[in-house]
């Protein structure tokens, strides 16, 4: 009994060692330390610096905007963009496989496994990278800095629109 | 700007307990096909009340944000999907004014060979262009809809246009229901100049000012009945996120109208326990599932001016497709451009010189079902499955579109199809199309046209309402929007919808 407990014990206390996430730098509320980390990691390989547009996932906060984003659903969709969070970050396990997460494998391993379920055989799996890409997509052009450096501009003479809208923002 | 255009209307602010009202007719449901019967009812003498789930937007509610509108605006926050292989996203707005508020104000004539073929297949003969005709009129005269003017539609839809020229196939700017467009491109948020003529700013201030209700912000969860014929509706008052206040509203009335919807309207009469004794409710939903293709130009297009979809291509209706222009927030198409990391980057940083035209496809052998989820929510559980016969249909659509690309100058092609190249240069041409063995779960696909979930026609066996919009099995109880097409109309269904609306509603006022 005594060694079962003991057991136990190190069982726990390797679980929650091995799968603590650090405190985020700045609050959010309704992203949890663990999505939090997801987020970023995959806002990092997804939009990397540089490139035709300069402006990196992290600049664009796409983190930020994911949080109020969940904000604006009802709590069932905030779960299932949780679980799909969760189950990028875990599922190394099945297709690398290691037992490293999503956030903590090396950059070019991450990109290889995203990679993975982009161009996956299995629709399902393709289904949730493209659902993945979709929300991040959403979060980043949302930036105004990520929409000047595409060029979006307002006609003059819709201006008065642009205005209306501005206002409201 | 618009301060009194909802003087009258009930709104989430105004509701401080429960309440009962009567009417002759209550519609539930304020877009377009609700919001026009309730104008013809109320044109007509009738006492009439309008109810609508969602709150009134103005402009100052407005935002380019184009994820957040779809938050605020639509039934699941814009993320309700059809269950099948492919998934295919649709959506539903909840907001006075229906779709028509976030829509591209896009009206068109269906053709003579539907309503044969509505009549062959379905047994419906009491509707074809020489009846529909004058409502087509009196609609289109109603909400100014004209076609697009030239010096509003942007580059974007002058290469489809010259494309089409070049091919030597048929091309029109697209007729819309606005009046004054600036073609700032930004219908899907909510058109801040209000020159689109959605029904919150066009039909239902004027049924208002004719002396008709409106309360919204109430979400109808039943429909009163004995069995046999229906005598009113109850609804909760909900927030304007949809959260339910404790307060309801109950109406009496001699007629209920349902044009909540072809995925609302059968959810609330499986809710309601409406008999159905064929099953027939929510059986047979038939969509539009519509494919984009993102075409690359040497020069800038940007294609955030102009005209949202301004321009249009009815030369293969026949065959099962439809062309046209489109444009959303970058926020909304670019989520379909492949990739990650700096390969994504180049492609946003060529959006400038970028147009997305899409087809959609009145597919032949692909449907689905509308199911009520168990427990509280109205929510609907909606499968559809995108069938192989129809793939060539699909592919047919995807190529015509590549071959219209080609026409207008692009130099590269993002299909976003799963098995044709990530990017297809124009010395590929339309192989990469002609040679992919597509099957349906490797195309993204989205649906905004949904019809056929409780079709008209004249066998209780085989639709649900009768000629007159009337529930076979229910009397008192019509349904007048989309939901009772018994097949595709070919092109976008809102004008349709809207010219049966007016008819119908006629019609129910002759017999009252």
């Amino acid at each position: 009994m005594a060694l079962f407990l003991l057991i136990a014990i190190l069982l726990l206390l390797f679980i929650v060692l091995r799968f603590r996430y650090p405190r985020p730098a700045r609050d959010y509320r309704h992203l949890r330390p663990a999505d939090v980390c997801v987020v970023h990691a995959v806002s990092d390989v997804m939009f990397p610096d540089g490139g035709a547009v300069a402006v990196s996932g992290r600049t664009a906060d796409i983190t930020g905007y994911i949080d109020r984003y969940l904000g604006w659903h009802a709590p069932s969709l905030r779960f299932l963009v949780r679980l799909m969070f969760a189950l990028i970050e875990h599922a190394p396990l099945l297709f690398v496989p290691t037992l490293k997460r999503f956030s903590d494998l090396p950059a070019e391993a991450q990109e290889r496994y995203l990679a993975g379920w982009e161009h996956s055989r299995f629709y399902p799996r393709r289904m949730v990278f493209q659902s993945l890409r979709a929300l991040m997509s959403m979060a980043y052009l949302a930036s105004p800095d990520v929409e000047r450096a595409i060029g979006v501009e307002r006609p003059e003479r819709c201006e008065a629109a642009a205005i209306v809208k501005r206002s409201a923002t | 700007m618009t301060d009194t255009l909802y003087d009258g209307i009930i709104e989430y602010k105004d509701y401080t307990g429960n309440r009962r009202e009567s009417c002759d007719a209550v519609v539930i449901g304020s877009g377009p096909t609700g919001a026009v019967a309730a104008w013809q009812l109320v044109d007509r003498g009738l006492d009439v009340i309008l109810l609508e789930a969602g709150p009134v937007r103005r402009p100052q509610d407005f935002t380019l944000d184009g994820a957040k509108t779809l938050a605020e605006v639509c039934y699941e926050g814009g993320l309700r999907a059809m269950r099948g292989k492919p998934m295919v996203p649709t959506m539903q707005a909840r907001v006075l004014g229906g779709g028509s508020h976030i829509n591209s104000a896009i009206c068109v004539r269906t053709p003579q060979f539907c309503f044969d073929d509505w009549r062959e297949r379905y047994g419906v003969d009491w509707v074809d262009r020489a009846t529909l005709d004058p409502h087509y009129d009196r609609v289109e005269a109603f909400l100014g809809v004209g076609p697009t003017p030239a010096d509003v539609l942007g580059r974007k839809n002058e290469l489809f246009r010259d494309a089409c020229n070049a091919l030597g196939i048929h091309s029109e700017p697209m007729p819309r229901n606005v009046r004054g467009c600036c073609g700032c491109a930004e219908c899907f948020t909510g058109c801040p100049t209000r020159a689109k003529q959605s029904m919150d700013i066009s039909y239902i201030p004027d049924a208002v000012r004719k002396g008709m209700r409106v309360f919204t912000s109430a979400q109808v969860v039943a429909i009163d009945h004995d069995g046999r014929q229906a005598s009113g509706v109850r609804a909760i008052i909900v927030d304007p996120s949809g959260r339910p206040s404790g307060h309801e509203l109950r109406v009496d009335a001699k007629k209920v109208i349902l044009a909540a919807g072809c995925l609302a309207t059968p959810v609330l009469l499986q809710k309601s326990n409406v008999p159905d004794p064929h099953k027939q409710i929510g059986k047979g939903l038939q969509a539009h599932p519509g494919c984009a293709l993102m075409g690359i130009f040497p020069d800038p297009v940007d294609p955030w001016f102009g005209a949202t979809q301004g321009y249009q291509s009815l030369e293969y209706l026949r065959d099962g497709f439809k062309m046209e222009t489109l444009w959303a927030p970058p926020a909304i198409l670019a989520v379909r451009l492949p990739g990650f990391g700096k390969r994504l980057k180049e492609y946003y940083g060529k959006l400038r010189y970028s147009a997305f035209w899409d087809s959609f496809f009145a597919l032949k052998h692909s449907q689905g079902r509308v199911r009520a989820r168990p427990g509280r929510s109205f929510n609907p559980d909606v499968t559809y499955r995108v069938d192989r016969r129809d793939i060539p249909t699909i592919k047919t659509g995807l190529i015509k579109l590549a071959e219209l690309f080609w026409a207008a100058g692009a130099e590269e092609l993002l299909p976003g199809i799963y098995g044709v190249p990530e990017v297809v240069t124009r010395d590929q041409g339309l192989r990469p199309f002609e040679q992919a063995d597509l099957k349906p779960e490797h195309i993204v696909l989205a649906a905004t046209h949904l019809f056929s979930s409780t079709r008209m026609g004249p066998d209780p066996k085989t639709s649900v309402v009768d000629p007159y919009a009337e529930l076979h099995h229910l009397k008192n109880c019509h349904i007048v929007d989309t939901g009772i097409m018994p097949r595709s109309p070919a092109v976008n269904p809102m004008l349709t919808g809207m010219a049966l609306a007016d008819r119908l509603a006629g019609q129910i006022a002759e017999r009252m």
